[in-house]
Order: structure tokens, then sequence, then C-alpha cells
């Protein structure tokens, strides 16, 4: 098998070739290197290759196959990490000039899971300034650029994540997601992104962005990847204060599993007022398919949706002024002046507004638990509008000119708000041939029935099997 | 919730309280979102949050 085959493979079909012996190690990193040095100039999804790293991993790993030792599924796996994810003596620049040279003395919970299932980090990936943003760019780094066209932004914040996944850069990666920036990306870039219930991953060695609201969620190319890597890393993380002590649960555990008879909720109150017609038609088309599976699918409303703004606002904004409190009295030149623009009201927010808006979070959350009582998922857009220009601050949907971050992050927030679990897949592509990402959001601590619900549509459709074009010269 | 009026001379003053560098520029974006703000604190207090705590509640430290 060839290099270009090699990385169109998933997760599961590499771990099947590894373990029955047909395929090294070796050779699937070495692929993806290859792959990386490859693309890596044109797209700028990778800040940090850890090339000899990877290399000493593979071989490890492949002495360790050949005599009898075989952790599957990751065993061998190459992933990339966000570039706020510690890594031990390896840089994590948190996608900051100022943080450019910070190499941490321990590794995140995440990383030490994923080095007990055998997987290779090959890549720290690009990401916004300090997580903050939508969009994938970077006065540091540059934009990393979208891999369906490169004039097109990635989405962000884990934007190397997505964008190098498309571009088959590395098999599996992570993302953090506090007002989408899992998801967003993964719309944009075609593939899945999974913000898993709120405390399922922990977060311990995470740079944080706001403390109630940072969720780490894996990427990948299809649903059983994505559920093989929450495998790996879910679980109680005694060091993340956080962290939930539901038990861990094979997140593999209903794919396959049909849909009859599970119902689907569509809000359309608020969440489709902001959408890309073209978006729409594949959005509801994709609930005709799980109406065709056997789903029940109706209308619902989320009564108080649209609070979800300002609550989100206040929240992320003082606890994201808080962590970088310092920095914003003393040197806030060094910060991206997007991000400042967003950190600063949190220094200026009262308490009263602080405490008004966890209150009012509370009672929407309530509000949003209610609604799914008579269904088992919410269906809806990713994101409002495929992949638009990079650079462009302003987005026209409908007849309404919109902020590019109010737009992208319309039908994210409001589910970290309330912490329940989100997936997005691919389920269609414009006219532009850019991909359009599906949201489904189910109970919280279900994330199992989400799973379930997108791998069944996955299997139906063929969306997930489309590959950018890239100029590998 | 009466909250005071936002006006650029009333973010001076309070950054300098806090220590706040505030070139022209930075205020001029600053007052723009702080406008935001304020109605985004309206909207919050047209919620009826009788009888409702915040969502992020303290637990002592356990084992």
């Amino acid at each position: 098998m060839g290099p270009n085959a090699l990385c169109n493979l998933t997760i599961a079909q590499a771990s099947a070739l590894i373990g029955s012996g047909d395929l090294s190690p070796v050779e699937l990193v070495d692929a993806h290197l290859g792959r990386i040095a490859a693309t890596n100039e044109g797209l700028n999804t990778v800040i940090t290759v850890l090339e000899k790293e990877a290399r000493a991993a593979a071989k490890s790993a492949e002495a360790e196959i050949a005599a009898g030792t075989h952790r599957r599924p990751l065993h061998g796996i190459p992933i990339g990490l966000k570039d706020l994810v510690y890594t031990k003596n390896i840089r994590t620049t948190q996608g900051s000039d100022v943080w450019k040279d910070f190499v941490p003395d321990y590794d995140a919970t995440i990383v030490t899971k994923f080095d007990d299932a055998g997987a290779i980090t090959l890549a720290k990936t690009h990401l916004n300034e300090f997580a903050m943003g939508a969009t994938g760019e970077n006065r540091t780094f540059g934009p990393a650029r979208n891999p369906w066209n490169t004039t097109r932004m990635t989405g962000g914040s884990s934007s190397g994540s997505a964008a190098g996944l498309a571009a088959r850069q590395f098999m599996g990666a992570i993302g953090s997601d506090t007002g989408g920036s899992v998801r967003i990306p993964a719309s944009l870039c075609g593939i899945v992104g999974l913000k898993p219930t709120f405390g399922r991953v922990s977060r311990r060695g995470i740079f944080p962005m706001s403390w109630s609201l940072d969720t780490v969620g894996p990427m990948a190319r299809t649903v059983e990847d994505t559920a093989l890597m929450m495998n790996a890393i879910g679980g109680h993380d005694p060091l993340d204060t956080a962290s939930s002590r539901h038990p861990h649960e094979d997140y593999t555990s209903k794919l396959g599993h049909d849909v009859k008879g599970l119902r689907v909720g569509i809000p359309r109150k608020f969440l489709f007022d902001v959408i890309d017609p073209q978006v729409e038609a594949a959005v509801l088309e994709a609930a005709k398919v799980l109406e065709g599976l056997g789903a029940i699918v109706e209308e619902v409303v989320i009564p108080y949706i649209e609070y979800s703004r300002p609550i989100g606002m206040f929240i992320s904004n003082v606890e994201g002024a808080d962590l970088h409190r310092e920095t914003l009295k003393n040197n806030p030149e060094s910060i991206d002046p997007e991000a400042l623009s967003r950190l600063d009201p949190g220094l200026f927010i009262t308490g009263g507004q602080y405490v008004r808006a966890q209150r009012a979070r509370a009672f929407f959350n309530q509000q949003v638990f209610d609604a799914m009582k008579n269904v088992d998922i919410f269906l809806m857009q990713a994101t409002p509008v495929a992949a638009t220009p990079i650079g462009q601050d302003e987005i026209q949907v409908g007849e309404e000119t919109m902020q590019r971050l109010s737009v992208m992050t319309h039908t994210s927030r409001p589910f970290n708000l309330c912490g329940f679990p989100a997936i997005v897949q691919p389920c269609g592509f414009t006219s532009e041939n850019l991909p359009i990402g599906l949201q489904l959001v189910g109970r919280p601590f279900e994330d199992t029935t989400v799973l379930q619900i997108a791998h069944a549509y996955e299997h139906a459709t063929e969306w997930h099997q489309r590959r950018p074009k890239l100029d590998l010269a | 919730m009466a909250e005071p009026k936002i006006t650029k001379e009333s973010i001076i003053e309070r950054a300098r309280e806090m220590g706040v560098k505030m070139t022209d520029q930075r205020l001029q974006v600053l007052y723009e979102q702080m406008l935001v703000i304020t109605a985004a604190a309206k909207e919050l207090d047209s919620l009826d949050l009788d009888g409702v705590g915040q969502a992020n509640v303290f637990s002592p430290v356990q084992d």
C-alpha cells in the first residue's frame, strides 16, 4: 500500500492492519510525516512537527507489537494535538507570540492517556491565539488554510486539527471547545468533531480559556474513529476539579445499532433564523435520511434559546479576562487585537452582572433539558454558512450582514452553556464544493446515543468519503 | 439591577483604578464593546430568575 493510500485509512482500518501484521506503525508514521511535509507550507495547519519523537515512538510500537503486545486500537496511530495541550519538553505555544517558546514540564492528562494507548503524536496543531476566535486566523503564525479551498478559512479555534485531518496529515486529533472551537472547524473542513458532555474528558494541562465552559474533544474522519479516541481519553481525573465522576463507558457500544423509534427534534426557533439556504436544505435532507432509517422527526422549541448569546458573552468575557489579567494590565499590545477586544470588557463587567449571567445560565440550562424530555437528540446546522474567505470580518446571511464570530457560534455556543454532548459531521457540500456540517446534540452523559445516531447517518450517506484535492508537489 | 451608565470617562476612571493602560484606540474599541455589554445586561435583567441559583455552585473539597 502506497503512502497516499495509507493516509486515507481510518483509525479502525489501520488498527486492523497493524493487528494482522500487514502494516507497520513505522510505515504509517512515515506516510503521514510525508503528507505533512508535502502540504503544510500551503495549509499552515501544523505549528510544530515532532518528526524525531514520532519516528522513535513508531519504532518502539513496531517492536512492541512484533513481541506480541498490541494495545489496540490506537497503538501506532498518528495523531495531532491542538497546540494548547501541554506536552512535556515540547513547546506549546497557545498560538501566541508571548508563549511561542513555552515548554511545559508535564504532560496533560490526555497526553498520558494517549501514551498509555500507544498513540503517536506527530504534530502540535494550529489554533487561534489563546483559542479565542472561530476563524483559524493568527497574526503570529499566519492563517491556517482550508484544504477544500485554500482561500477560505478553516474555522477555529481548533483550526489545524480539523484542516490537518481533512488533508490526511494525521488520523485523529484533539481540539478544545468553549463556544464551538471543535465543532466550527469540523463543520468547515468536513470532518467529525465531538464536544463530549462537560466533565467527561480531563482538562488538566490544557491551557484554559473559560473555566466553566472549556471542553476537550476528539476529532477524526469517521464517527467510529471519534468514539475510539473518546475511549482512550475519557474518564474521571482527580486533578481536574470539573472532571465528572460519571462512570467511563465504551463509546463504541451503540455503533451499528439502528435508530428506529428514536426521536429527533429540530429546534427551529432562533437557531434557524441565521442560515444559508444551501445549508438549510442539506440539514433538512439529513433529517429526512434519519427519518428514512426509522427515526421520528419533529419540530421542537427551546424556550429562551436567544438568551444563550448574552449569557455566554458575560461568562466567557469575565473568565477569560481573569486568566489574562496581568497581560491585559501590563502588556496588552502582546495580545491579538481581536482577542483583546473580547477580553477587555471582562475587566469592566461587574460582579453583579456575572452572577446574574450564571443564574440566567442555570435557568437556560433547565429550559434546554426540559425541551429534550421528549426527544433523544436535537438536529440542526453546525454552522449557518460554509467556509468564508480568510480575512472577511462580516458575513452576508440572507439579507443580513453579521459579524463573523456571531454567525459562526450561532448554533454551537448554546450547548457549551448547558454542557450537553454535541457532534458535528459532514452532511453535504455547497455549489462551491465546500463542506456543510450537521450538528446533533444529546442529553447529558448520553454521548453514546449521539455517536449512535451520527454513525447511522454516516453509514447511510457518503459525504464523509469525499476528499479535498490537494497539491502534493 | 441598576448599572452605572457607561461613558468613555467612566471607563478611563475605572481603568486607572485597576492600573490598566488605555490608549485612544483601545478605549474606542472597549467603549463600543461596553455598549453591547450594557444592552446584553438589560436583556438578562428582563428574565424572571426568582428562586434560581447560580449555574456554578460551590462544592467542598472531597477525597
